[in-house]
């Protein structure tokens, strides 16, 4: 309860003035005066419980804790000035020493212990205790990643707190009492929340360490370097700890606008992969149908001369290029700039797009204060944890309601929201039907702003909430509690996700026949765009955004990585644009519109591509169909980390950098551009994949044109960038490196007008019932994670979830090994039987077993539509 | 199990208190009379499920208090008070007797499955003492004859 | 010297019956209040009478029921029915004997407090308390005293009965709501205090079970009757719970101000056996004791017993004769601290443990002469410093004994054996 008042007090003869509403460890924490705490921590909400901060205070009885105690105007405080506090201190030192094991040479939080320092600082010099002490558990794993040591606890409860107030897991907790007291979960069960690492970095003595860290290095032999996580969009920021050229640890670093002081376990614990013995280390080249190691210099001659006899032959139209959502702006931005002005061609793209009509997410930090969170097609959860975080903080805080429209249940629809299970491909008229709920609610007076209210009304009128739940498979009444709860809203957002994006084709009356052109399919997506639009405009304008999965989704369309936008989402088409561009690259430009993934792969199949530059992406593991095709490429050149599916398919590969290992940016989901620096050096011969452009760009361009190619490093690259891009001019990279620097958001035009979008039921096919949706789960055995021992032991076996009464109907139970069968192919799978999941609908988990559910789709862009069989 | 009866009454209790965690303690002595006086880890999980609650919160809470029993516990069970008023009476005493009789040590269980016999801190019998309670009963003055007759009496 | 006002219900044959309490004059005192329809006024003639806690606290209960914010509603009042302090049982006898007593002491002072709920946390191993407060309870709901409309008033009270489960901090009023909210019985932090911000954040008022039992007399009888026994500062009259080396263990209802030697001689009957007295402990476990010569020339008072450095406490008079070892004595009250305390807080979890190590070991033979300067060190450390006040009554016994009674720990460092039983 901050305020903007001064209040003026003394503490320790210093006079100090600190805002209204702080407590009195703040106000000496903020004047350098040092007062030793154990519970409390600066983002729990204190209990006083400890006694470690006892001070005195003037005019009051004994002495107080100070964590709890707020100032007030005149206050005199001592702490070290009163022999009293000081004295009481360290009997609390003592006294938490009497049955405290004397093994902090062995013990993980040596170095950065509290308790350790303040036996040092002020702790009583020897020990009169001489009974017996305490005996509890040690050494005692919680699960796969945390290891307890009671003896060390002190009892702070600073984790239950944190797990409880934050994580909303109530999992660990204090068993018997007094003495006795014990920290740990209930029957020792393995801690499963996503979370618990964070314990580790909040408990004052060495009593939470990681299963993960234990034994690698004392911390001060770590070298920690600030880094970015790579495994969402999030971008949370971090520590690498190194050392011997290995990452050991990874932990949090403020972040107030971001992660504040949290990190989730999966960025925490599964950087592995980072240091995993397949890194690829050396550059491979086919030799006689077989990849062999080669020197770069051979390996990039290779390619070069692959490229240039294509590019002879077969002119630029047959080249493409596939970028990455997880590589550097750095990366990505030369990648487009190569294709572009080498390969002179603008068949460019990546997979996990995020629409270019799509918008951010304006702040993590404000989700705190939306009174109503609509997550539509979104599970922060699995896809983006901490957004999870700031979204609970909002529930448990301040008592938000989440309502969940995802076909089916997520973690946050825990909190007893309203959860709109809908049938894939029934999304749209959903959404109608929502608006509908809407405005029979009487909101008008919030729709203002829109200058066509009363046509949505007609247009809305087949969708009345009782009417779509045939269609929908949701409930009028759930659709309704909805309504009435954003009709009441002060402070909604809406989250979409990816998967709501597959809405727009399937749902949308604008089917289109198979084999379209992919340019007009990929278009599909508007409709399930023009619909959050469409719902964000009727609640008054309020904010919507997009929850993109990967790493640099932003990053990726802002460098230009897509065939139509160059840097900038600026177009191809437009003729300043291109001549602009051609300037600063020093070379023509196509202005021919290029080929997006799904064209290229139609390419491929008509033999019309010759050859493909692929980054960071592993189409071939995602798409089985698309695997084949790739298959038929000539002349295909991959650059990653590991030999992957699509890898393994080329005729050269290139070993890559992983994050830790190369400078370089990247943008998060809000839009904030981050500093990732390099922390170790990469295994063998493996290089940053700037490198690798720049490099082969030399072997390829004129001599006149070298110049163009002069980066001697990633600094360099930014700097072109900050030139190129609109709105970079004052790149501040001071800030970047801090914090993070949010580039100028493109003033949008605030819209008024509702469009309308038709929407249609999908097609009945008695053969395939079923429709199959799919989604992620946190830990899973994707491309970096397959590679992160420790996580692979919570990944769980592959399942497909069904409704109890279509399981009723097609005779399956819980347990069940069937088959799952498209039109396009079949896979194995175990059923579970559960009300989680609309009926009418399947959901099977992506990554999770070794046969990928892609061999299930016959386009990316639809849900397949299946059966079940034994 | 927790008997049906049971789960209604809980819920009835839920409704009746302005937060329904109150209903928590009730609810803790309900599944301990339905799992024959003790509250094994199925019974947490029980109650934790009917209360909407996580099971380590119930397990905690129960873990708090000395009348919930975590550990499997005789047909009967015998609280000797040994606080200052019953000791100066003798109830270390006494307490040694009926460990003796029973042959266990405070804590433990007979043989034949019977008495549970645990040793507790003063229950408001200071005027009577030296007392005993057994199951949910009272019984005060006691002298070794009285402890004999009151042991022979319970089935 | 005896009166028989809070017990003159106990002995009556039905004592807890709704007919009997009623023939008893019984809810008259609620009708009175119903009556008049002024709930301030009944604060008022409470805080005139200088009607004081009985819990142990000794508050004054008429100012503590004015620190409720003014206007902000719903409020509880909480029963304190938890009596665990040892040496102490009256609470038990009112509940058992006289149930309707405390609830129409209840209802009353919810009425006057503007309370819509009202709780009673009655401690888990008081059986037939329970069972005689449920069905009084009962008969209270269908009599009309409880419920909506209470007899036509338009008053509305609800009265939720809840058995605690065996934690003596349950009876400090904050571990009690967190009990009361279905949690570990910790201590909450205060400020905030539960009249501004109580059992699920909202006022409450929490008191004794004797405290609220005294309410409706003093309501129909007015302040000045009340305040006819005891003194300016320790005004009316109290129960007190007599137990060990007496001859008539019991509880009593005296004046406030009484002499101990009458207690002790007259009312019990004097010491068990005619064995010399050697200390009392005059409030229960968590007071200090007193050498028994030094507490014969004092009165049951607040002033009283302040002045020979103990308290009223509870009640609870200890009376222990010659023949008792105190360091035994005090290890087992050491024992049972060190099992209540919460946990919660390092000065209490870590220290009673502690003093219960040494006290043992002293009892055992095998104290040093450190022992003793390590344990008022240890008592310093833990009173004032703790998260609640169970900390330092855990010290009292301990630090008093030394205090008062050096000689006999000094024996059994010095000798490995007790000056009493050899
Ligand atoms: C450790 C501890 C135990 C207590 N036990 C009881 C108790 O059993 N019964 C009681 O009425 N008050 C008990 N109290 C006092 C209560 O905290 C509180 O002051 C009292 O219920 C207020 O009521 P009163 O003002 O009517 O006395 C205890 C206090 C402490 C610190
Ligand atoms: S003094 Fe501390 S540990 Fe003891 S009961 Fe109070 S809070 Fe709990
Ligand atoms: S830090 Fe203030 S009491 Fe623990």
């Amino acid at each position: 309860m901050t305020t903007d008042r001064m209040v003026h007090l003394t503490i320790d003869d210093q006079e100090i003035g600190c805002p209204e509403g702080w407590t009195v460890y703040e106000a000496a924490t903020a004047a350098g005066i040092h007062i030793p705490t154990f519970c409390h921590h600066e983002k729990l909400v204190p209990v006083g419980a400890c006694r470690m901060c006892l001070v005195e205070i003037e005019g009051t009885l004994g002495l107080q804790t100070s964590c709890t105690a707020p100032v007030r105007e005149g206050m005199v405080v001592r702490v070290h000035t009163s022999p009293r506090a000081v004295e009481a201190r360290r009997a609390n030192i003592e006294f938490l020493l009497t049955n405290h094991p004397l093994d902090c040479p062995v013990c993980d939080k040596g170095g950065e212990c509290p308790l350790q320092d303040q036996a040092l600082l002020d702790g009583p010099g020897n020990s009169r205790y001489v009974e017996e002490k305490r005996h509890k558990s040690k050494r005692y794993p919680l699960g796969e990643f945390i290891v307890l040591d009671q003896e060390r606890c002190v009892l702070c409860w600073r984790c239950i707190r944190f797990l409880d107030e934050w994580a909303g897991d109530h999992e660990l907790d204090l068993f018997g009492r007094g003495a006795g007291t014990r920290l740990t979960t209930f029957q020792g069960r393995p801690l499963t929340s996503k979370w618990q690492g964070n314990t580790i970095d909040i408990c004052p003595v060495g009593a939470l360490t990681s299963r993960i860290f234990r034994f690698e290095a004392r911390v001060w032999e770590l070298t920690n370097t600030p880094s970015i996580c790579p495994l969402c969009s999030v971008g949370c920021n971090t520590f690498l700890g190194v050392k011997n050229n290995e990452v050991r640890r990874i932990t949090p670093r403020e972040n107030p606008e971001i992660n504040d002081v949290w990190v989730c376990d999966k960025g925490r614990f599964a950087h592995s992969f980072v240091d995993h013995p397949e890194r690829l280390t050396t550059p491979l080249v086919r030799r006689d149908g077989k990849l062999e190691p080669a020197t770069w210099s051979e390996a990039l001659d290779v390619v070069a001369r692959g490229f240039k006899a294509v590019l002879d032959q077969d002119g630029s139209q047959a080249i493409a290029g596939l970028g990455s959502t997880r590589v550097s702006n750095e990366a990505s931005y030369l990648f487009q700039r190569f294709v572009r002005s080498v390969l002179q061609t603008n068949n460019l793209d990546h997979l996990e797009r995020m629409p270019s009509g799509a918008t951010p997410l304006q702040s993590l930090p404000n989700l705190e204060h939306r009174d109503v969170i609509v997550l539509l097609g979104a599970d922060p959860s699995t896809e983006a944890p901490l957004v999870e975080l700031w979204i609970k903080k909002a529930v448990l805080r301040h008592g938000a309601k989440v309502i969940v429209i995802n076909p089916h249940k997520i973690e946050l629809s825990r909190y007893g929201g309203p959860w709109l299970g809908y049938r894939p491909g029934s999304g749209l008229a959903l959404l109608n039907s929502l608006m509908r709920a809407l405005l029979d609610t009487g909101l008008r007076d919030r729709t203002g702003r829109a200058t066509n209210v009363d046509e949505v009304r007609a247009w809305l009128e087949p969708f009345g909430p009782d009417r779509v739940e045939r269609t929908t498979g949701v409930q009028a009444a759930a659709i309704r509690q909805a309504a009435e709860l954003l009709a009441q809203a002060k402070q909604p957002i809406i989250l979409y996700g990816p998967n709501w994006l597959l809405e727009g084709p399937a749902g949308s009356a604008a089917l289109l026949p198979t084999g379209a052109p992919s340019e007009q399919r990929a278009g599909l997506v508007r409709p399930a765009l023009d619909l959050v639009a469409n719902l964000a405009l009727l609640l008054g304008g309020v904010e919507a955004g997009f929850v993109p999965w990967d790493h640099n989704t932003l990053g990726a369309l802002e460098m230009g990585v897509a065939p139509d936008l160059y840097p900038g989402q600026q177009p191809v088409t437009d003729n300043r644009v291109r001549s602009r561009m051609a300037s600063f690259w020093g070379s023509a430009l196509s202005p021919v519109r290029g080929l997006d993934f799904d064209g290229m792969m139609v390419a491929a199949r008509e033999e019309g591509l010759k050859a493909m530059w692929i980054l960071g992406a592993d189409p071939a593991r995602h798409c089985r169909v698309a695997g084949n095709l790739l298959g038929q490429i000539p002349f295909l050149v991959v650059q990653d980390l590991f030999l992957t599916d699509t890898a393994s398919l080329a005729e050269v590969v290139l070993p890559a950098t992983s994050f830790a290992e190369s400078d370089g940016s990247a943008i998060n989901l809000t839009g904030r551009l981050q500093a990732v620096t390099a922390a170790k050096y990469p295994p063998g011969q493996a290089r940053a994949d700037w490198w690798i452009i720049t490099q082969l760009a030399r072997l390829m361009v004129p001599p006149k044109q070298q110049r163009a190619w002069a980066f001697s490093s990633p600094q360099h690259v930014l700097d072109e960038m900050a030139k190129v891009l609109p709105g970079y001019r004052n790149l501040d990279r001071a800030a970047m490196l801090a914090g993070g620097w949010q580039p100028p958001r493109p003033q949008e035009a605030q819209r008024r007008v509702f469009t309308r979008v038709n929407a249609v039921t999908p097609k009945e096919d008695p053969e395939y019932p079923l429709v199959l949706c799919t989604g992620r789960l946190l830990y899973d055995r994707g491309a970096l994670l397959h590679h992160a021992e420790p996580v692979q032991h919570v990944v769980p076996e592959g399942y497909v979830m069904i409704h109890p009464g279509d399981a009723g109907q097609y005779g399956l139970a819980d347990g069940d090994g069937v088959s799952l069968v498209s039109r396009a192919g079949r896979l194995r799978s175990t059923v579970r039987v559960s009300d989680e999941v609309a009926p009418g609908t399947v959901f099977a988990p992506l990554n999770v077993n070794d046969a990928p559910l892609s061999v299930l789709f016959d386009d990316r862009w639809t849900w397949p539509r299946v059966q079940v069989v034994k | 199990m927790l008997t049906d009866k049971s789960k209604e009454e809980i819920r009835r209790i839920r409704g009746e208190y302005p937060d329904p965690d109150s209903a928590l303690l009730p609810a803790l002595y309900l599944a301990q009379k339905d799992y024959g006086g003790w509250l094994p880890e199925e019974a947490i999980d029980a109650v934790a499920e009917i209360m909407e609650l996580a099971p380590a919160r119930v397990g905690a809470m129960a873990s708090f208090y000395t009348l919930f029993q975590r550990q499997p516990v005789g047909r009967h069970v015998i609280y000797v008070c040994t606080n200052v008023a019953c000791s100066l009476l003798g109830a270390e005493h006494l307490l040694e007797y009926l460990g003796h009789k029973l042959g266990v040590e405070p804590g433990e269980t007979s043989a034949d499955g019977r008495f549970t016999l645990v040793e507790v801190e003063c229950l408001g019998s200071c005027g009577t003492a030296p007392m005993m309670q057994v199951d949910e009963h009272y019984f005060e003055n006691l002298t070794e004859e009285k402890i004999d007759r009151i042991l022979a009496e319970l089935a | 010297m005896q009166t028989n006002v809070l017990l003159r219900n106990v002995g009556v044959a039905d004592s807890y019956q709704i007919e009997t309490y009623v023939q008893q004059g019984g809810y008259q005192a609620l009708a009175k209040v119903l009556e008049e329809g002024q709930p301030s006024k009944v604060k008022e003639v409470v805080l005139n009478s200088g009607l004081r806690g009985r819990g142990g606290a000794g508050f004054p209960t008429g100012r503590k029921w004015m620190f409720l914010p003014k206007g902000v509603y719903p409020r509880y009042l909480v029963c304190n029915a938890d009596e665990g302090e040892p040496g102490t049982f009256k609470d038990r006898v009112l509940m058992e004997h006289d149930p309707h007593g405390v609830i129409e002491g209840i209802i009353v002072s919810s009425y006057a407090c503007e309370v819509e709920h009202a709780f009673i946390y009655i401690r888990g191993e008081y059986n037939l308390g329970y069972q005689r407060l449920r069905n009084a309870i009962d008969q209270a709901y269908a009599a009309g005293f409880l419920g909506k409309n209470i007899r036509g008033s338009g008053y509305d009270l609800e009265l939720s009965l809840i058995q605690g489960a065996g934690a003596y901090i349950c009876g400090e009023e904050t571990a009690l709501l967190s009990s009361l909210e279905g949690k570990r019985g910790h201590p909450k932090l205060k400020p905030p205090f539960p009249a501004a911000q109580g059992l699920y954040r909202k006022p409450t008022i929490i008191n004794n079970v004797e405290t609220l039992f005294n309410v409706p007399f003093i309501v129909l009888n007015g302040s000045d009757w009340y305040r006819q026994w005891g003194t300016e500062l320790s005004p009316g009259i109290k129960l007190f719970s007599v137990s060990g080396h007496v001859e008539r263990p019991g509880v009593y209802e005296v004046p406030l101000s009484t002499p101990i030697r009458d207690l002790v001689y007259d009312i019990c009957g004097g010491p068990k056996d005619g064995v010399p007295l050697k200390a009392i402990i005059p409030g229960g476990s968590s007071t200090r004791m007193v050498r028994a010569d030094v507490a014969m020339e004092a009165r049951l008072d607040y002033e009283a017993l302040c002045d020979v450095g103990s308290d009223l406490g509870s009640g609870a008079v200890i009376v222990v004769n010659e023949k008792t070892c105190l360091v035994r004595l005090v290890a087992r009250l050491a024992g049972f601290y060190r099992h209540e305390s919460c946990g919660k807080c390092i000065p209490c979890r870590e220290g009673t443990d502690w003093m219960y190590k040494i006290l043992q070991r002293i009892e055992r033979g095998e104290g040093r002469a450190e022992d003793l300067p390590l344990l008022l060190d240890i008592c310093n450390n833990i009173a004032g410093k703790s998260f609640c006040p169970l900390g330092d009554a855990a010290v009292q016994p301990v630090r008093s004994s030394i205090e008062r009674f050096g000689e006999e720990y000094e024996f059994h460092i010095r000798e490995k054996r007790c000056m009493v039983d050899g």
